[in-house]
């Protein structure tokens, strides 16, 4: 099967635009990346 | 497989986005819409809906409260007849869920006072958030939105158009929370990641009672986010044979992380250079 080299990276520099882990609880929440995602959509118009 | 170097794309569209977070079902639930009409009544009505929707599962379904339709069931206060219709349902895919996955995924499971208890959680979230996403479904279409929905790591997505960009999900690292192993390119379908990095070792193996431990995390995606969310569940208790296993489900691919934080992939796996 396929294996993925350790291309881990930061998720800040991978411009994505949400996280997919491990059932993220509301106590978890602060520590996970989704709320620096979630907190800046790009609102252009 | 072998990644790419580190790059940075530029944003892949300047349409407006707008996010929406509430914590429902005990996770953070976001919303993300992206296209012309996100600050249309439409938009605002279809997110309200869906975490609308949300609060009613929690209602009926959380193990986490004493007086849901689920935790009467179990203290035998109620019987399935008694009980809202969408237990029924989550009953029956339950049973299609344990046939699915060769009886690794059971709700079923040992109860603190020595009995068994009826706990569906591992489904009930897929489901209710596919169920949910359909009120963003309706907004997709030509001069529409690309949504993005995200309940507490299981995500589901629709653009307007097949031509809309794929939205870009990154794999929670389990090894480095703060770091993820891939770029999953989501136009539609489903991506649920199952495992112990946040909550230590909360996946049991029905078969034994005991604790799963064989995998990190298992990744899965496809077009169904309930099913996805199934077989990432039922693939961390299966541990070695995890990754046969999801290349042997016609629509569904993988991503299972061993105990050493090593990732493997099915060949069919969606990763995009990242």
């Amino acid at each position: 099967m396929a294996v993925l080299h350790d291309e881990a990276q930061a998720a800040r520099s991978a411009n994505i635009d949400t996280v997919s882990g491990a059932t993220v609880t509301s106590n978890g929440y602060i520590r996970s990346l989704q709320p620096a995602i979630d907190a800046a959509p790009v609102a252009r118009s | 497989m072998t990644g790419s170097g580190p790059g940075r794309e530029p944003p892949a569209t300047n349409a407006p986005r707008r996010a929406w977070v509430e914590q429902i079902m005990g996770m953070p639930i976001s919303v993300h819409l992206r296209g012309n009409s996100v600050g249309g009544a439409a938009a605002a009505a279809a997110v309200a809906a869906v975490f609308a929707d949300l609060r009613v599962v929690d209602a009926v379904f959380s193990t986490y409260r004493a007086d849901s339709d689920v935790m009467r069931l179990n203290r035998r206060e109620v019987d399935l007849a008694g009980c809202h219709i969408d237990v029924g349902e989550v009953v029956e895919l339950c049973d299609l869920a344990r046939l699915r996955t060769g009886g690794v995924f059971d709700p079923e499971l040992p109860a603190p006072d020595g009995g068994t208890w009826f706990d569906p959680s591992g489904l009930v979230k897929g489901w209710a958030v596919e169920r949910a996403a359909a009120h963003l479904t309706a907004l997709t279409g030509p001069e529409g939105l690309d949504f993005c929905l995200n309940a507490g790591g299981d995500v589901i997505a629709g653009t307007a158009t097949d031509d809309s960009p794929a939205w870009r999900v990154g794999i929670e690292d389990p090894a480095d929370l703060s770091r993820i192993l891939c770029v999953l390119p989501l136009r539609t379908g489903g991506v649920a990641t199952s495992g112990s990095a946040h909550r230590g070792a909360h996946i049991v193996d029905p078969r034994t009672g005991a604790p799963a431990s064989a995998l990190m995390a298992a990744t899965v995606t496809g077009p169904s986010l309930m099913w996805a969310d199934v077989y990432a569940t039922a693939a961390v208790v299966r541990g070695a044979d995890a990754l046969e296993w999801l290349d042997s489900l016609a629509g569904y691919e993988g991503l299972v992380v061993s105990p050493d934080g090593q990732a493997f992939a099915t060949p069919g796996f969606p990763v995009t250079p990242s």
